[in-house]
């Protein structure tokens, strides 16, 4: 019976864990995208709209049933509404998720936060000065508070331009002025798509489309770059650390307690607490043989790159980890977290524990976390899920695999040390062609793609053509997994990376950090282009999410292409009702902005468009370029 | 006579004509009322999902000879010759399954008739809504589809449109004419093919 | 043209109501041996159980005769068949002659030859009278045993349990429904019943009754008795060809027939459960003794008789079962054979409450059975007749999903 599971993912831990489904009997995303078949076409095409009570209305694709909705709106003003709501959406997530980072950044400056600290005050420095803050003379305290302000600051209305929006190149920014487009304000640019996507108002499909991209931008370049910055603050910049992945991280003879969702602001306590000695010798008083903590999707990825902690599993693992039984507890703040996973629990003795004010779910037990209680209730939790160890029937547990290896923890500033301290060593490589250019491979997963195998096999083909790899969210999960993220992976790649990486130690494929993370990218891109004179649209460069499924990854598919970076999607968005915004996406872009959206299911096809791309980025830089 | 006719490359999937079908199907004819009903109205055209997870509404065909009709053991279904409609009389019908062994297209379904006999399990399927066409109306699945997958018209006529389509897309010049009709929804199409064909990946 | 059918059930109705629709002349006459009107046999069970009268199950009124222009002789049974002078001799002493006959006398019980055979109360379930006369016993029954654990050993013993009687099936193989279902769907059926309440032995043969003039026990080898006021036996049925001749017509398990359902004598025609005809699942000719089949049959012969040349599209065995909570459909070939190198799916949703078992010869299916959730059994079934090479993954045919749309060759 696990034979068919071959064809639902390339994981062996995710086809054994699917096999126990089966026979226990457990419903999964698969089964439930199963009996949603088929799914409504109106909708798929994005041509479904249901902003008012005039409607709901659709356009028939064929011309001849209605082609208007009540108020009017065509087929491409109904698209370019919907597309417009989903990138406020996903931004929305973003920017809520730096904000909440901001909020225990002046909580810290209060000392109302007891737990935590400023890290990098060497960082934070940095990052005061981008603001305009003078911290000559101020204690650190002092400088985190007006920091803090000042980031407060970039999600209103007063300001003109986003802080971090400096950090382009002035080209970038040209482009950006011309068109209108450069962010303003975090909230500000949310709160005005959902007002022009409100029937009435916004009845121009490039106009939308055009307010989509500053939208986009205010998350990369607003609100997921200032919670990037602020976890850096709070919780260390990440640096080079070697860890494990997959659900073998899980022990069999140890408490194992898991954290989901994205916030560090959560984890990082958890992780505090779960070091506490006391709550260790009750572990060992319990039987086991001590706490085991591991991550799953991006607060996952948060505690890797920080503080090596293990990772179990990617978005449609989160399930199947629980299925193994050995999970006493598990914690959630917000995002990606199925509303599934509550019933799922309900089969074992695993405690489902929801932390977020913003986010509570069915059958969960609901303890707010807020900066002030933080620590406390951490401890809390830890020993409440100590005290579980004791109630796991031994006879359901199963742990498929052995974990192995992978390297994580690979900032911007981190990948600078690695090279030495400036980013010449990398400018070099690509100019001799050793290292072709550089994709971001990001992510989520998605039960209508085979499980990892649209990443791993894009970046398989990536990095056997010379191309490095940095990844981010459930990609670089499943990078991991397919054991990409060791020095020895540089067996995999084409002879010029292997050069480069092998010389260097480290691996073909970075992983630069969770999904708002996937900024580091951006200021990586920005950095070469002002090094080199270019705007980013120049270098070769490009991004891809073979298997996205979140509102969250619309967001950052439009920033980067925003900030001039090729991006294939693997999924495909809702906008092929409307053949002008297809083309605008795919085509026209190019000329406004200096990129494109391409769609591409298959990652073979993938990799061909984006290596093309990268040769074509070559040439145009005048540096060798080949044919592809 | 005019006749339900299927075009399954304009189904998107959206399955409005089964809600309409069980509404039509329910004593209170209004959507909120056949909510409230017992037993719940069920459709008799089904919505199946095919090979590329796109939609196919699947309805009772009125073949003619009725496979159905050859295997009923009580002979309770039937041939309304002048509606040329099958149909099944849920008085007569014994819930054997026979007609579920007999019917290459798999439309029937067995539960209780919201307007059969109360609390009896009967074999159910598509009645072309004869009792809305006795008053002028079009079969309910028919009149809620925008796509135009189900429309009510002469066979005849419906081919011959089919055979312009055919000349029109091999006649001279034809390349130059090459408007497609739904390229979005081509595209789709293409796309999902792609996708379930990857990898060998299928629904 | 003089057409003579003998046998009134589906095969022979069939045959007759299609002659008089293709040529409204000739003569037609039709000797039936019961005298009650023609039913629905499968429906017995029902009668049994009394969930219905005699009346419910009739297919044909007296009218039918006369408005089709039928003579019918009710209440005769052939007791002799002349080939060569092309007649055939009644109980009533009456000498009818033919250009064309239609042998469709169905079949009868298999006896079995153990001591105590001819006590009474023990049944068959063949015919109405039997019904009749089953129901009737049950009144001042307390217990029964039904032995043959297949369709109508099921159906008898659901409709005596039903009525209030203890029950106990007795199968000499190992597993109940052992010629149309699997072992888990012979298991998953005798769950079912032993949920209502009926007690299944299997593996088990009997070896004689007792009793006297009366039932009142079953013996099984092994020295087990079961105490009881009723049996039914049904434990098979063989053609009703003890008026045929060998050396006239080719007769082997039952009378062997050629595409056209004509028997080894010219202008004679079979056709239902006395019929050999070809399986077009197992590619040789051999009984295949159920209801659609003698339907079909029936037609394609009436078409022969009044001269059309229509090949028989070939038989495929098939049957369905609703038996309390649990339905079973399954058609084709369902176990390995020799010389066919057969692929097996099999699928169980515990959840759902449904099991498949798929037999595949290369990529053609062959055979299946389904429990539970039976609707798309006629899809499948269809794809065994037409012998259609799948084109689709094995995993959709497990699917809960899988429906006829996933057979459609795809546009674009």
């Amino acid at each position: 019976m696990s034979k068919k599971y071959e064809e639902y993912t390339i994981t062996k831990d995710g086809q054994l864990m699917l096999a126990k489904a089966e026979k226990e009997q457990i419903e999964t995303a698969w089964d439930r995208l199963q009996a949603q078949l088929p799914q409504c076409g109106y909708c798929e095409l994005g041509l479904s709209c249901r902003n008012c009570s005039m409607g709901p209305c659709r356009v028939d694709p064929f011309g001849e049933g209605p082609q208007k909705g009540v108020c009017g709106a065509d087929a491409d003003i109904i698209v370019a509404r919907n597309f417009g709501r989903m990138i406020a959406a996903g931004a929305a997530a973003h920017s809520d998720h730096g904000r909440d980072l901001v909020e225990v950044l002046a909580n810290v400056a209060e000392g109302k936060a007891p737990g935590y600290e400023i890290k990098d005050p060497e960082k934070m420095k940095r990052v005061a000065a981008e603001f305009g803050v003078d911290t000559k003379g101020k204690d650190t305290l002092q400088i985190a508070q007006e920091l803090a302000d000042a980031m407060q600051e970039e999600y209103g209305t007063r300001k003109k331009r986003l802080q971090f929006v400096s950090r382009v190149p002035q080209k970038r920014l040209d482009t950006w002025e011309k068109l209108g487009i450069v962010p303003r304000g975090i909230d500000r640019e949310t709160s005005e798509m959902m007002h022009r996507t409100h029937m009435g108002v916004d009845n121009d499909w490039q106009s939308l489309l055009l307010h989509g991209l500053r939208n986009a931008l205010s998350d990369g370049w607003g609100g997921s770059m200032i919670a990037t910055e602020v976890s850096d603050i709070l919780f260390g910049t990440p640096s080079p650390v070697t860890s494990t992945i997959n659900m073998g991280v899980l022990k069999e003879d140890h408490v194992n307690i898991i954290v989901h969702g994205h916030n560090p602001v959560v984890s990082e306590m958890i992780c505090q607490a779960t070091e506490d000695e006391d709550l260790v010798q009750l572990a060992k008083d319990k039987g086991a043989k001590g706490i085991n903590l591991a991550g799953l999707c991006c607060t996952g990825n948060e505690l890797l790159m920080r503080r090596g902690i293990p990772m179990a599993g990617n978005h449609l693992m989160t399930e199947l980890v629980i299925v193994t039984g050995a999970v006493e507890m598990i914690l959630v703040d917000y995002q990606c977290i199925m509303p599934a996973l509550g019933h799922v629990a309900k089969c074992f003795h695993t405690k489902m524990i929801s932390t977020s004010d913003k986010a509570k779910f069915p059958e969960m037990e609901h303890r707010e976390f807020h900066p002030e209680n933080a620590r406390e209730l951490a401890r809390e939790l830890v020993r409440e899920a100590v005290e579980n160890f004791e109630r796991r029937i031994p006879e359901r547990v199963y742990i498929p695999v052995e974990p192995i290896k992978t390297m994580s923890g690979f900032s911007v500033e981190a990948i600078l040390h690695a090279l030495g301290g400036t980013p010449d060593p990398l400018i070099e490589a690509i100019k001799t062609g050793k290292i072709r250019g550089a994709v971001g491979v990001v992510g989520c997963n998605n039960p209508k793609i085979k499980h990892d195998y649209g990443h791993v096999t894009l970046t398989r083909r990536l990095i056997e053509n010379d191309i490095l790899v940095v990844d981010t969210g459930c990609a670089a999960i499943a990078n991991a997994k397919a054991g990409f993220k060791v020095p020895e992976a540089v067996e995999l790649a084409g002879p010029g990376l292997r050069e480069v990486c092998g010389a260097l130690g480290i691996p073909p494929v970075l992983h630069v950090g969770s999904c708002v993370d996937n900024v580091r990218i951006l200021v990586l891109a920005a950095a070469l282009a002002n090094a080199l004179g270019v705007d980013i649209s120049d270098l070769p460069l490009a991004g891809a999410a073979p298997e996205w499924y979140s509102e969250k990854a619309v967001s950052i598919a439009v920033y980067v292409v925003g900030s001039g970076i090729f991006t294939v999607l693997g999924t495909t968005p809702p906008i092929l009702g409307s053949m002008n915004v297809v083309k605008m996406a795919t085509e026209g872009l190019n000329d406004v902005i200096g990129a494109t959206l391409a769609v591409e299911p298959d990652p073979e096809k993938a990799a061909i468009l984006i290596r093309r791309h990268i040769e074509k980025k070559r040439a145009g830089l005048g540096l060798p370029s080949i044919e592809v | 006579m005019r006749q339900v006719i299927i075009h399954p490359e304009r189904c998107v999937g959206c399955m409005q004509c089964m809600v309409a079908c069980a509404v039509a199907h329910s004593k209170s004819k209004t959507l909120f009322g056949a909510l409230q009903e017992k037993p719940l109205p069920r459709p008799r055209i089904h919505v199946g999902v095919g090979l590329y997870r796109e939609g196919f509404p699947n309805r009772c065909r009125h073949c003619d000879p009725a496979p159905c009709i050859m295997a009923c053991l009580p002979g309770a279904i039937y041939r309304n010759e002048e509606m040329d409609t099958v149909l099944i009389n849920p008085d007569r019908c014994i819930n054997c399954a026979s007609c579920a062994m007999a019917c290459p297209f798999g439309v029937i379904r067995y539960h209780e008739d919201s307007l059969g006999p109360e609390g009896k399990v009967v074999a159910v399927k598509c009645d072309n809504c004869v009792d809305r066409q006795a008053k002028g109306l079009v079969p309910a699945c028919v009149e809620v589809c925008m796509t135009n997958a189900l429309t009510f018209e002469e066979p005849d006529t419906s081919l011959k449109r089919k055979t312009d389509e055919i000349a029109r897309r091999i006649s001279v010049g034809a390349e130059e004419r090459k408007a497609e009709t739904a390229p979005g929804f081509s595209l789709l199409n293409t796309l999902k093919k792609a996708q379930t064909e990857m990898a060998d990946y299928m629904v | 043209m003089r057409h003579v059918i003998i046998g009134n059930g589906i095969a022979g109705i069939t045959a007759a109501e299609t002659i008089r629709l293709l040529d409204p002349t000739s003569s037609i006459t039709l000797i039936a041996g019961e005298t009650f009107p023609p039913y629905s046999r499968p429906m017995l069970g029902m009668l049994v159980e009394g969930a219905i009268d005699d009346r419910q199950m009739i297919l044909k009124e007296e009218l039918f005769y006369r408005e089709f222009q039928i003579d019918a002789k009710i209440g005769h049974w052939v007791e002799e068949l002349d080939v060569p002078n092309k007649v055939v001799r009644t109980s009533k002493g009456e000498r009818i002659p033919f250009d064309r006959l239609l042998i469709a006398t169905g079949a009868n019980p298999v006896r079995l030859s153990v001591e105590g055979s001819e006590l009474q109360n023990i049944f068959f379930l063949r015919n109405r009278e039997d019904a009749v006369k089953i129901s009737q016993a049950a009144k001042s029954a307390k217990a029964a045993v039904v032995i043959g654990g297949g369709l109508v050993g099921l159906k008898a013993a659901h409709a005596l349990r039903k009525r209030g009687l203890k029950v106990t099936i007795v199968e000499k193989l190992s597993y109940l429904l052992p010629l149309i279902a699997d072992g888990r769907g012979g298991e998953l059926v005798q769950r079912e019943a032993e949920n209502m309440g009926i007690e299944v032995i299997t593996s088990a043969q009997v070896s004689g009754f007792e009793g006297g003039p009366r039932i009142s026990g079953v013996f099984l080898e092994g020295a087990t008795t079961i105490t009881c006021q009723i049996v039914v036996v049904a434990a098979g049925v063989r053609p009703a060809l003890s008026f045929v001749d060998p050396n006239q017509v080719q007769v082997r398990n039952g009378l062997v027939v050629n595409e056209f359902l004509e028997t080894s004598a010219e202008g004679i025609y079979a056709a239902g459960d006395v019929a050999e005809v070809m399986d077009l699942v197992r590619g040789e000719n051999r009984l295949v003794p159920i209801w659609p089949e003698a339907a079909s049959q029936g037609r394609v012969a009436g078409i022969n008789m009044v001269g059309f040349r229509k090949a028989y599209e070939g038989a495929m065995a098939r049957n369905v079962l609703r038996f309390e909570g649990i339905d079973l459909l399954s058609g084709g070939l369902i176990g390995p054979d020799n010389g066919m190198n057969l692929r097996i799916i099999e699928y169980e949703d515990r959840g759902a409450g449904s099991y498949r078992r798929f037999v595949l010869n290369g990529d053609r299916l062959v055979g299946v059975v389904m429990v539970n959730k039976i609707e798309q059994g006629g899809v499948v079934l269809s794809l065994i007749k037409r012998r259609a090479a799948l084109k689709i993954p094995d995993r959709l045919l497990q699917s809960p999903y899988f429906n006829f749309s996933q057979l459609l060759p795809r546009l674009g």
